[in-house]
């Protein structure tokens, strides 16, 4: 006899069993009993959907939300029936190719329990991850909760990617882009056609999908990754940062993780991401517990010229974004030069000086970022 | 009749006329406190009994008394239990039992019920007694809860009258002095005791310590105490100290006690003097954490910080941000030695912290507390007593009391506890009445009561704010609304308020 389970038994979870049967046979089992029917008619919509005539479904319930039911029992229907269905596909707003992208919190892709809150701690990104932190065997039923966490929960205005794996590119993307997220992170990017291939999947089912927009963020953690940086940024109009990954890389090089052994690779990032005109993001710092180690490595990452951080605990976000908020005097000097430059206009000027100083480009750019950094902007 | 709460009440009930809540300083009592006993202790005689048994023919407690316990020894209590058995074995029925409250561990009260030793109760139920209480059918007469403040009163008063005090002692002296601070089941304080002992008629130490005359300070005198019981253990040591509690680690949690802090530092309530209720529960004691670094880091210190004593609260006064404690209630064994040994740390009873009909309360003091809550509604009314399925699970502790007496009263929650959405239309249960709450601090946003339009002021620009209609609807997104729970028409519980008025009332659930 045919028997498929998804999901576990941790709290804001639940584990839905599916069988053969004869009839349709709803057994559940709630943690707060009142809640029973309702997540019984969660399961009922779901086998609707699937349109299945003879199943026993079992769920037992731990506080787990209707998103998340019906995340486990469509996954659970799908493995069990082969069946593909056709599901309304998310709107959400695009995103701007030059968003702050300050901080990014990785969310593990299969644990409801940290992903309901993820929207609320002011990260300017999301990435909801299917990629390292999760387990082979449950690759399937993330996929489905993403979906579904996409399409239900309040993220507020986070930026929300997914990271997709490699080995299952079209199988990740089929189902992630019914909630239409800002962008796909590909991680591992070794050269131009790993690029290519990610951004073909991507148009296929934003076509089928009818939907626009979505934007891409290659991962380098490899040797070849940075040896091919230039070729990877140039690839796709979608990109509009480059991430580094460092724990990856480091193994890649059979090196020991440091400043000095990450230090050639940063900043070839930095300069190929800024000479293609896109977003540099650092690495995430590992130690949840080293505030000071965090803060000292962000604050030098950002004098490297780089636009943002990665962050696995939702405490880094405030202190990554300590480092990067400008000091009053840097507010106060950038709001000087945009006067002057409005002075100039108005006066028609060619040249614009300020305390006896040339004001070039790259000031006039700099004066931006600071203000939009300081939320002046 | 309908209450100024909105609730629906009974203008009677199980023959007694019951006076719907009017607001929250509106009732003005009129009489006399009740007048016990004349006692007389003849000095050649031993108040030391061999057993409870002897200690309860002596005091000649009958069917159809009042009994009353304390709860300090919370989930570690042998006490209650110990004296319910010897009253069943001695074929004494119909007690009303009026523990501040009961906990797990008195589970065995169900029994004691079943069997018709128990008929009816007033205080809290924490847990297996309120969820059996729930189903209805089960006492003779509804529950009463009453907070910290109300339960003092209706001591006082009379309403509730007190046959025979059974006083948990981990230490005391042959003449009845005893306190809360000594001995292999300290405790800490024992606010809760004292009110009962001044009002009872007949008052009974048991005690696993007794040590040489005069035991001090003596918390509960000799002057009110009958009789002395030694017992092996009064208590389970690992249920009594909560050990150090542990400050929510949980992202989220950690959050709105953040938040809360902003609230209260933009709108210039932390400052030189301030004074602050503060909580145990998991969030409560992270924001008593903040209050106190912010203090330290600004150098400010306050004139005092009163409610569950922990660790936390103990750092406040060692290091300076704060004057002295109040304390009525001590969690931790941090908290007992600081008791023991800091003169700043002063013990009081629920008389002084909290009784509306007295000459003034310790709550009246307060600038800014953090309360938390199952349920709060759209209009600010809170919920401690009943989940949304209906079941009466927690007490009301001094909820009402500290929300009606502090300057600023802060509802620290969660917008969702697993599948349930704590911001409802309408709460299952009013404890608290939302006129009384001032701002509710979520992880998804802080929403100020319409009411204090002042405050509203003084944030404006500072910390930004959301409506709860609109926190209410955000939620419902992504956590739906849940069923109404099927209620029967039996009232199970009656929930005063600090004054003696009724604010709702809990009916039996259907299973």
């Amino acid at each position: 006899m045919k028997e498929i389970k998804v999901g576990t038994e941790n709290e804001r979870d639940c584990l839905v069993t599916v069988r053969d049967g004869k009839g349709v046979n709803i057994n559940a089992e709630a943690k707060v009993e009142l809640t029973r029917e309702d997540i019984v008619d969660v399961i009922e919509e779901c086998i609707n959907l699937y349109d299945v005539d003879n199943i026993n479904v079992t769920v037992r319930e731990f506080g787990a939300l209707d998103y998340v039911i019906r995340a486990r029992t469509c996954c659970a229907l799908y493995k069990f029936t082969g069946k593909k269905v056709k599901e309304e596909v998310f709107t959400r707003k695009e995103t701007e190719r030059d968003k702050l992208r300050r901080s990014r919190l990785y969310v593990p892709g299969n644990n409801p329990r940290l992903q309901i809150n993820a929207g609320i701690f002011g990260s300017d990104c999301i990435i909801l991850d299917l990629e390292d932190s999760v387990p082979p065997e449950q690759k399937e039923a993330a996929r489905f909760l993403v979906k579904e966490a996409l399409k239900t929960l309040d993220f507020e205005e986070t930026e929300v990617w997914v990271r997709v794996n490699r080995e299952f590119l079209e199988e990740d993307i089929e189902q992630v882009l019914v909630g239409n997220p800002h962008g796909i992170c590909l991680p591992k990017s070794e050269c131009a056609e790993d690029v290519k291939e990610v951004e073909r999947i991507i148009g296929k089912y934003e076509k089928m999908y009818s939907i626009k927009g979505t934007k891409l963020m290659p991962i380098i953690e490899s040797a070849r990754g940075i040896l091919n940086l230039e070729e990877i940024a140039g690839a796709s109009d979608r990109i509009v940062a480059l991430a580094f990954g460092a724990e990856d890389f480091t193994r890649d090089i059979g090196g020991e993780k440091s400043w000095d052994t990450l230090l050639y690779a940063r900043s070839k990032l930095v300069t190929v991401a800024k000479s293609f005109d896109i977003q540099a993001l650092d690495t995430v710092y590992s130690k949840i517990d080293d505030i000071e180690g965090l803060m000292e490595e962000t604050r030098r990452i950002i004098k490297m010229g780089f636009d943002g951080k990665g962050a696995i605990h939702p405490e880094q976000i405030r202190y990554i974004h300590e480092c990067f908020t400008p000091t009053e005097e840097e507010i106060e000097y950038a709001k000087r030069v945009m006067e002057a430059i409005e002075e100039a206009k108005k006066r028609g000027l060619g040249t614009i000086s300020l305390d006896g100083r040339m004001i070039d480009k790259p000031i006039v750019k700099r004066a931006e970022r600071i203000l939009r950094l300081g939320g002046v902007l | 009749m309908i209450n100024a709460a909105g609730r629906e009440i009974p203008s009677e009930l199980a023959g007694r006329k019951l006076k719907p809540y009017r607001g929250p300083f509106s009732t003005r009592p009129s009489g006399r406190r009740k007048a016990p006993r004349i006692k007389f202790h003849d000095p050649r005689k031993s108040k030391v009994l061999k057993s409870i048994r002897e200690a309860i023919k002596k005091v000649g407690l009958k069917d159809g008394d009042t009994i009353s316990f304390h709860h300090h020894l919370r989930n570690g209590d042998h006490v209650v239990n110990m004296v319910l058995d010897t009253i069943a074995r001695m074929g004494i029925k119909d007690i009303r039992l009026a523990a501040t409250a009961l906990f797990p561990i008195h589970d065995k009260v169900i029994q004691h019920i079943k069997n018709g030793v128990v008929t009816r109760i007033e205080g809290s139920m924490n847990g297996p007694v309120g969820a059996f209480v729930s189903e209805g059918g089960k006492l003779k007469e509804p529950a009463i809860l009453r907070s910290h403040g109300g339960r003092a009163r209706a001591v006082a008063s009379g309403e509730l009258d007190i046959d025979v005090a059974f006083i948990a002692a981990p230490i005391c002296d042959d003449y009845g002095n005893c306190n809360g601070r000594y001995g292999k089941s300290a405790f800490g304080a024992m606010g809760y005791a004292y009110t009962d002992t001044v009002y009872a008629e007949h008052t009974v130490v048991i005690t696993d310590n007794i040590q040489p005359y005069p035991v001090t300070p003596p918390i509960v005198q000799q002057t009110f105490v009958d009789y002395i019981v030694k017992v092996d253990s009064i208590g389970d040591p690992s249920g009594i100290q909560t050990g150090t509690l542990r400050i929510t680690r949980s992202p989220a949690r950690l959050k709105i006690a953040r938040e809360a802090i902003n609230v209260l530092a933009a709108a210039g309530i932390l400052k030189n003097g301030v004074s602050i209720q503060a909580g145990a529960g998991g969030i409560s004691l992270a924001a008593t954490k903040f209050v106190h670094e912010y203090m330290k880091k600004h150098g400010m210190v306050g004139s005092f910080v009163m409610g569950g004593t922990t660790k936390y609260v103990v750092d406040m006064l060692r290091e300076g941000t704060m004057m002295k404690i109040l304390d009525g209630q001590t969690f931790d064994l941090a908290a007992i030695e600081s008791l023991r040994t800091n003169p700043m740390h002063v013990e009081i009873n629920n008389t002084f912290y909290a009784d509306i009909h007295s000459g003034g309360c310790a709550v009246d003091k307060l600038d800014a507390a953090f309360l938390g809550g199952t349920e709060i509604d759209i209009n600010f009314n809170v919920n401690v007593n009943t989940h949304s399925d209906g079941k009466l699970l927690h007490g009301i502790g001094g909820h009402q009391d500290v929300a009606a007496g502090a300057g600023v009263t802060i509802l620290l929650m969660p917008t969702v506890r697993g599948r349930i959405p704590t911001i409802r239309k309408e709460v299952t249960t009013v404890t608290t009445p939302g006129e009384t709450v001032d701002v509710l601090v979520t992880e998804r946003g802080v929403a100020v009561n319409p009411r204090r339009e002042d405050l509203i002021e003084d944030l404006k620009g500072k910390v930004p704010l959301v409506d709860i209609e609109d926190l209410y609807k955000r939620v419902r997104r992504f956590c739906k609304e849940p069923r109404e729970p099927e209620l029967g028409d039996e009232i199970v519980a009656i929930i005063e308020y600090r004054d003696g008025t009724v604010i709702d009332v809990v009916r039996a659930v259907k299973s």
